[in-house]
This record gives structure tokens, sequence and C-alpha cells, in this order.
């Protein structure tokens, strides 16, 4: 009786939470504001290492056996808490509230599911969403910011969830237990072996990994086949629970995203001598093109061909691929603001300045004129213009790759090509709009530190360093501004204001 | 230059790159099994790495390895696998655009070339006995494996095949150029006579699918200076000699030839290099000036132009250059020449670094101690760069100026010559000039070298290194210093794609090494 009023109490909460979060948009007027600071993280720890004290003991195995499989669950353990304690996890804030009620509304429909479920936002660029089996489902906001509707979210949700329900980690870890033995020996043989031993150990451990890739793809397959289950009764429409195949296909590369518009971003004419940068591109390529051993590939794959995926959940819900819609759903874009900013932000603080041009540039396209991401794109182009001169740029920003995304590739061929005085120039374009230029925002005032710094203007740089040397501290500013004084200290120019000295 | 020569010692082990971040990042604890690595070269332009790995032992005999080929920013793009001789070496790998030539050495089985398409698939080998192989071939392979530097005898010819330089063996010590096809099959050679009593070695000057020309160096024993040299000029698609033209001789006053150029566009080869006095050693003399020299394409003279030191050289020195440059100017420096070098436009820019023999203070102090030293030392002064415009008129002598470092000789070297003793100090790798990045099909050059003064002015704190760099863009001269800092405890710069450099830097803690690279010039 207890826990079913407790259930309620939730269902209620999480529904009423929900429901406010649809019924409003977010409002991204002030601009993006990141989720910063260590989050508390206690209650998900004392979770999870509960999770872990109550593991259950395999009777099918001995007790030789139950001692490694205790080991894989200590690794873990580890491993979760490690997560947990980063600086990327974000557990507070709209984002999190939105994502997580859209996961209490599938746990709640779902009953036979652990109520205790809980969910994890990592901040991170891939397009990946996991559980390690202990109820805990990370989402990583770069699976955000490719979806579109809420749909496509909770089918990504209900996916991971049946993961758990499955106790697809638990069964890997008995395999591995079970494989462990018989397989220790063989590989020792095979590595005492004067002769051919790494092809001896490839050999003998080739069906295992097979083997091992098989039973994964199967895995997912069985979490599509129950997740869809555990979305349907959360009473989503079985029509747009396919639009998160179409995201897959373009992480795949089957569906390219389009490539960034530079010319328009930085409003640059024809006439203008950066225009052709801006739409120039070329391959890098320096000896040719290679092609790629795939015999092997399908089989080693860890998730079978989202072809195949898509073909099975359309059974299921018996609806043909033409039957199916995703429309772009505003609540969510409302939120994917908070993701894509949360990218943008992870990229500036860990200095993956190309990553950040793209993925502000990209955020602008879709929240075009975007205070933030203008921000952002004048503060990376300022970095860059000293960061170029200065001949570290090297350091932050990436050389062209094949296994980029083109769209990704062409961004990194533009930073490239620009040179320092380009960088800075379309960095003061950016902020030529008055409404994004606010002497209130941080960021504006670091990046107009730069410029002065730039310029030369040696007196107007100390003044600004001054007025925000206080307010950088902590920020992911701190350690860009603390460079450039390094340098401007070094360079011999000394202090004209002494106050702060 | 010497810190990166030292450095570049650690580039055999510095290439397993692994994945992508910002800069290339890579984990040491692969690096175990690298046995070689370094850079695929086309038409002396750097197009990417590759990195030679021992895999496993296959049998008595034989072991597996690994070749992973990189483009030139760090980007893995395919692994193959071969079988060759156990303690087998690779020597070099070149590229010409369509197919790989690799060059493997074994001590107990000789040489192997073998070529390879994108694929990996095998196009062709040619093997070569280690009893066919003369010691002095031998000699250099060894020489360079164990200093860690790259064989450099191998040059496409376009996208057909590729060219071999070799020492071969006849009563003391002869030359072979080698032409091979893209499967690897030996189409022509050309070498000097088996039967020649002569020291013959030839180096090659230029290549393209037309023509070579080779320098070809003749003298009477290993021991004596006195030399006579030829330019050779081959038909590069059937190797048969078009002409020998000699370099002066003895009566007439010798010329040396340190750079040969094919120009397709005006049917001319262009000879560049040093001339002498009757009589003088051009290992031992100064030269009396500059010389160009144009050839038909059959080797037959036309033109011949020459600037003395005294006299023309020095008469433009003192028209052109300000009054601070001219004191360095005109000071009894030699001058070491490390690159000619020829843009579309015709002009001709040497590349050249100043040096002289001087008493060292401390190495007189430690001669009277018993130590080791020579009393003499070699200063090191600045980087000069001669511009001939396309009729072989001097239109630049621009002298850079660069932190003047001395070098201490060793006991005994005080009695070289000035002249010798600068192809020794090159030979070392003591000069500050530290390489040429060229791509020949943009028209852009950037020569680098190290400057020992690490402030970028009077009052500005140390960088790490001072690399200056002179660009040729489109036959137009630009110069700049760049400061390059690091956060890592060690760290090196190498040559990277054509117009940027990469800075090595390793983090022990971490255990690994990042590779950056930054632009030459904006």
């Amino acid at each position: 009786m207890k826990s079913e009023q407790l259930r309620f109490f939730i269902f209620f909460f999480c529904i009423a939470g929900s429901l406010t979060a649809w019924s409003q948009q977010y409002d991204r007027s002030g601009g993006f504001v990141p989720v910063t600071g260590k989050s508390d993280n206690r209650d998900l720890i004392d979770y999870v290492e509960l999770m872990y004290r109550e593991r259950p003991y395999n009777s099918s195995l001995s007790a030789v056996q139950n001692t490694q499989l205790k080991s894989h669950y200590k690794k873990r353990l580890e491993a979760c808490k490690e997560l947990l304690q980063g600086d990327d996890v974000i557990v507070s804030g709209d984002l999190f509230n939105y994502v997580n009620g859209i996961f209490q509304k599938l746990l709640l429909a779902n009953p036979e599911i652990s109520q205790q479920s809980k969910l994890v936002l990592y901040r991170n660029l891939t397009f990946n969403a996991f559980t390690m089996g202990n109820n805990v489902v990370f989402v990583h906001v770069g699976l955000l910011n490719k979806l579109y509707t809420e749909e496509e979210l909770a089918f990504v949700l209900g996916h991971e969830l049946a993961h758990n329900a499955l106790k697809h980690a638990e069964s890997n870890m008995i395999s591995q237990v079970l494989q462990n033995d018989t397989l220790k020996k063989q590989i020792s043989q095979a590595a005492g072996k004067t002769y051919g031993n790494v092809t001896a150990l490839n050999e003998l451990l080739l069906p295992t990994i097979l083997a091992n890739k098989e039973q994964s793809r199967r895995n997912e397959y069985a979490s599509d086949s129950l997740g869809i289950l555990i979305y349907l009764k959360a009473g989503y429409d079985p029509a747009q629970s396919i639009g998160f195949f179409q995201a897959l296909d373009g992480e795949e590369g089957k569906a390219q995203e389009p490539p960034l518009d530079l010319a328009a971003l930085f409003n640059l004419q024809e006439t203008d001598p950066l225009y052709k940068k801006a739409i120039a591109y070329r391959k890098a390529n320096s000896l040719g093109i290679f092609e790629k051993d795939n015999e092997m590939e399908p089989y080693l794959r860890s998730h079978p061909y989202d072809a195949d995926r898509l073909k099975a959940v359309l059974r299921i819900i018996g609806l043909t691929e033409e039957q199916t819609f995703s429309v772009r759903d505003s609540v969510y874009m409302s939120y994917r603001y908070l993701s894509d900013g949360e990218m943008v932000y992870k990229c500036l603080r860990d200095g993956l300045l190309s990553r950040g041009f793209y993925y502000s540039a990209k955020m602008d396209e879709v929240f075009p004129g975007d205070i933030f991401t203008r921000n952002s794109l004048a503060f990376i182009l300022t970095e860059l213009s000293y960061m170029k001169d200065r001949r570290i740029s090297g350091k932050y920003i990436d050389t062209q790759s094949p296994n980029y995304e083109e769209a990704y590739d062409r961004a990194v061929f533009f930073l490239q090509s620009l040179v320092p005085l380009e960088a800075q120039a379309l960095s003061e374009k950016l902020m030529e709009d008055k409404k994004v230029n606010s002497e209130e925002v941080l960021m504006n005032q670091v990046t107009k530190a730069f410029w002065a710094f730039q310029h030369a203007d040696y007196s107007q740089y100390e003044l600004r360093y001054d007025m925000i040397r206080e307010a950088v501290k902590g920020t992911l500013y701190e350690p860009f501004l603390l460079e450039v004084d390094r340098y401007y200290l070094t360079s011999g120019k000394k202090r004209i204001t002494n106050n702060n000295k | 230059m010497s810190k990166l020569k030292v450095t570049l010692a650690a580039l055999a082990f510095s290439l397993a790159f692994g994945s992508s971040a910002q800069s290339t990042v890579m984990n040491v604890l692969n690096l175990k099994s690298a046995k070689q690595s370094g850079e695929i070269v086309e038409s002396n332009k750097l197009v990417g790495y590759y990195i030679f790995y021992f895999k496993e032992k296959a049998d008595k005999k034989t072991s597996t390895y690994e070749i992973e080929l990189f483009d030139d920013n760090y980007n893995s793009l395919k692994n193959f696998e071969i079988t060759r001789p156990k303690n087998a070496n690779l020597l070099e790998m070149v590229f010409n655009g369509e197919v790989f030539m690799l060059h493997f050495y074994d001590q107990k089985t000789g040489y192997e070339f073998v070529t390879y398409d994108r694929t990996g698939k095998q196009l062709g080998s040619t093997k070569i006995a280690v009893d066919n192989i003369s010691r002095w071939e031998l000699q250099r392979a060894a020489a360079n494996l164990s200093a860690n530097t790259e064989n450099v005898t191998l040059y496409p010819t376009g996208s057909t095949g590729f060219i071999r330089q070799t020492f071969t063996k006849n009563k003391k010590l002869g030359y072979e150029i080698v032409a091979y096809n893209n499967e690897a099959e030996e189409v022509w050679s050309y070498g000097s006579s088996e039967t020649s009593t002569l020291v013959e070695t030839a180096e090659l000057n230029d290549v393209n699918e037309e023509l070579l020309a080779v320098t070809v160096y003749k003298k009477k024993n290993n021991m004596t200076r006195e030399m006579d040299l030829f330019c050779l000029l081959l038909n590069t698609k059937s190797g048969k000699l078009i002409a020998e033209v000699e370099m002066g001789n003895e009566t007439a006053g010798r010329q040396s030839l340190m750079k040969a150029f094919v120009d397709g566009k005006t049917q001319k080869i262009v000879l560049m290099g040093e001339f002498y006095k009757p009589g003088d050693d051009m290992l031992k003399d100064k030269s009396l000036g500059l010389y160009m020299r144009e050839l038909s394409l059959e080797g037959k003279d036309l033109s011949m132009t020459q600037y003395k030191w005294k006299g023309d050289i020095d008469k433009f020195k003192n028209e052109n250059l300000d009054e601070e440059d001219k004191k360095d100017a005109n000071k009894p420096y030699y001058m070491f020449f490390h690159n000619v070098i020829r843009s579309e436009n015709g002009h001709l820019f040497l590349i050249g670094e100043q040096f002289k023999k001087q008493v060292s203070g401390m190495g007189v102090a430690s001669a009277a101690l018993g130590g080791g030293a020579s009393a003499f030392e070699i200063l090191i002064a600045n980087m000069v760069v001669i511009e001939f415009d396309e009729k072989n008129k001097m239109v630049d002598f621009d002298l850079i100026q660069k932190k003047k470092t001395p070098v201490l000789l060793e006991a005994g070297m005080g009695t070289w010559g000035t002249t010798y003793l600068g192809y020794y100090l090159n030979a070392l790798g003591a000069f500050d000039y530290a390489f040429t990045s060229s791509d020949r099909a943009a028209d852009k050059y950037n020569i680098v070298y190290v400057d020992a003064n690490r402030r970028e002015d009077k009052e500005s704190a140390k960088s790490d290194v001072m690399i200056g760099v002179i660009n040729i863009d489109g036959g137009k001269k630009t110069e700049e210093r760049i400061p390059i800092n690091t956060k890592a405890r060690f760290w090196w710069i190498q040559p990277a794609k054509p117009g940027f450099i990469a800075v090595g830097e390793y983090y022990r803690k971490d255990k690994k090494i990042e590779f950056r690279m930054e632009p030459l010039t904006y």
C-alpha cells in the first residue's frame, strides 16, 4: 500500500513536471547558461553502490566463478562511479528535468521495469546512450543534439530501459566468466608460441569476438523489441517512433549533414575577400583515396545495421515506413537549445575550438541569431586569431580527416585557411549586431579583451583585463585569459595600470 | 638545428599515431613494436608518413610485419601485412602518385624493392642478394639505420616508376642509376664502368618524366680532395646518356654543382654553383664566385653567367644593403649553400649561411688544461639569400640576421680548410638551417632555420625555440621569425606537410606524445 501511494505520488509529480515543461517552451531570451559546478551526485553514487551490494549470487556458477563475477561487478561499479564523479554529469537544471520527465513517464507506464531506474545526462559530444546494467541510464548531449522530437528521445530511453530489464549487462558478464577459464589457458598457450603467436591469438579470439558481437546484435534487437513496447505503453504515437533511425543514418554517414552556410552566417557578399574562403573546400587526401577493408565489418558490428533494426521495429508496430512520420517538435527543440548549448560549453571548456565553432554554427542554423551562439562564435574566432598568431592553434583546432563527416571537415578546412586578421575580423563582424554585443555578458567582455590585445591596444586590454579578472575565476574563460596575459607579461609589456598588482 | 637533430632521433619512436583529437595523440605503449618510421615523399614534397611494425615471427627465417600509412595530417589510412625475412628493416618508402615503392634491407638476404598500390596489393618485387651489394651501399644503410635517419636513394619519376641511386662495386667505388617501373621491374640502368680505376659517385639532382640530371664526382682515390665534376643528363624513359657535361677542369678552373634544374617551359637545363680559380681545390679553397650555366636539353652550352664575390657581388651588396647589414656582409665569412630554389617565374634563390673559422677562447683554455678540443671554433652567422632573375641577373642579396653561434672543433681540426669544415659541419647538422618545405606544384617553398636568439624583441621573454622562416611564394620572398612554445618538458620540431612545422610533445606522466602542426606563414 505504502509503495502504491509512493508510486502515485511520483507519477503525479512527474506528470505535473512534464506537463509544466511541455506547456511552455524553454525561455531562451537571456541566452544559454550551462549547468556548471560539480553536481552533488552522492545519491547516485550511493545507489550504484547499493546495486553492487545487492548483486545476485548466481547459483549456476561455481564459487570461483562467482568470485570472478564479483570482480566484474566491482569493475562496473568503479567505472560508473568514475563517470558520476566527473564534471560532465548533468543531473539538475531545466534540460535534465525535461529529459527526466520523459524518462519517468516511461517508467510509470511500465511498472514491471525497476522504478528505481535513474537518468544521467552526460556532457559528451558523441551520439550515444548507454546503461551499465545497474539501472542507471546515461544519455549523451551529443545524442540529444541530433534528435528533433520527444518521441525519438522516448524511443532511445525505452531501448536503454529494455537493456536493463533484459539484464544484458549481467548476461555479458556471466558469459565472460564462463569463457574465462578455458580461454585463459588457450590464450597463454597461444601467446607462448615461438612462431605465429599473434596469428594464433587472433584465430583463438576471433570466434569469441564474433560470438560476442553476434550476441550484442541480438541484444540490440531484443532491446528494440521491448523498448518499442515500453514506448507504446507510455502512450507515444507508434507512427512517430522511428525518427531516431534517421538520426542514426546520419551518424553512420548515410544521411550527411548539410555543410554550414558560412557565407550566410557571416553575411559575406560575393565581393567580400572572405567569401571565397567561406565556400572553398578541398578534401585532404595527400595520398589519395584508400579503400577500406570491410569484409569482416558486418560481423564485427556491436549493433545491427539500422535498416534491419528499422524493419524489425516496423514489423512490431505493424506499420510501413510510409505510414510513419516525424515532425519537428517545438517543445523538444526548445530544450534541445540547452543540450546544444551544453555541447558548445563542453567544447569551449575543453579547448576543442574547431568542434566548438562547428556546433555553435550548427546551433545558429537551428536557432538563428541566438545571442549565445553568436557570442560563442565571436569568442572562438578571436581566440583563434590569437592562437594562430602565437602558433599554438594546432593544439585547439583539428586538421582535416577522411574520417570526419564532410560538414565538419569543411568547417575545419575553413578554420585552417583563416589568417589571424581574418579570424579577428569575423569575430568583430558577428558582434556588429547590437543585440548580441552586450557588455553584461562575461563572454563578450573576454572577447573584447582579446580584441584589444589583438589590436595592440594594450591600455584597453589592461582595463578590460582588470575589469573581468575576478569574474572569470573558475570559469571556462580563465585559462584562455591567463594564457594571453602570461604572454602579455612575458613579451616585455609592462602593466600601465597598476591597481591590481 | 642541433635541437632538431637531437629530437629527430625521437621520431623513430614517435610515429605511432592513435586517435585524432585536436592534436594527434599517440600512445607510447604501442610504440615498442615500431621498427622504423619515416616520411613518404613525392617529388620532394612530404605527402605522408609510414610506420613499420613487427608483428610476429612466422617461422625460423621469416617474420610478419605490418605497415601503416598516414596522410600528411597524421590520419591513419591503411594497414597492410607483409612477410619478410626476420630482422628485415624498411629503409625508405616513396610514392609516385599511384604506387608506393618500399625498400627493405636484411643483413643476410640483402635488398628488396617492393611496389604496392593503394589497396595494399603487391605489384612487384625485385631482390638484390647481399653479395651483389657494394660495401659502400651496405655501410650507408647500416649508418642510416643506427642513426635513425632516412635513406634517400629512391625518387619517383612521374606516376610510371622510380629511380634509384646506388653505389656499386668496381675496382674502387662506382655508381649506378637504376630505373624501375611500377611493377618493380628494372627498366634500365646506367653506371660507371666496372673497369674504372676512379672513385665515382653520383647524386640525383633533378628528376622528371623526360630527363634526369645527375651530379657525378670522379676522383683518384677516397683520400684526395681533388675531384672532377660532371653533370650527367639521362633520358628518364630509356636511360640513354644525353650528355656528360664537364664542370670545368684543373686548367680552366672547376665548377661546383649545387643544383641542376630541368626547365620544360624554356627547354633549358640550368646549372648553378660556385666557380674556382684554375688549379684550386673545391673542398679547400674559397670560390671566386657564383655561376649560372644554361644548357640545351641535349647538353650543349647556351650561356654562362658569372658573379665574382669580389667585384660583382661586393658591389651589389654595397649598393643595396643598409649600413648595419653591410657590416656583417662584408666580414670575411665563408658561405655554405644549403639549397637552391627555382620558382615558376625562373628566379633562382640561393639559400646560404655564413660561417668562419676563428680562435676559440674556450678551446684554448681547454687545450691548456689538456682537453681534447681544438683551439679553433666555427662561428655560424647569418642566413643569406641571393636572388637571380630569369635572365640570371642578380636582383637581391639579403642578409637575414640571426644570433651567431660558435661550434667548438675537435683537436686537430683547426688545420682543416674552412671550406672543408663547412661540409663537415653540414654533415654533423651543426648549421642552423633546418629544412626546406617544398610544394613545387604550388610554387611555394619555406626555408626553416633555428635562431638562437629566442626573444621576439629585446624586452620579451625567451621562447622555447625561435624559428626563422624564409618564404618563397610565387617567386616572392618574405621572412619571419616564429616563436614556438610548449608546456611539455620533452618536445621537438620536425618537418611537416608543405607550409607547416610539426611540434612533437611528450607528456611523460600520461605516457603520450602529441603532434600538432603550425603554419609557417600566414
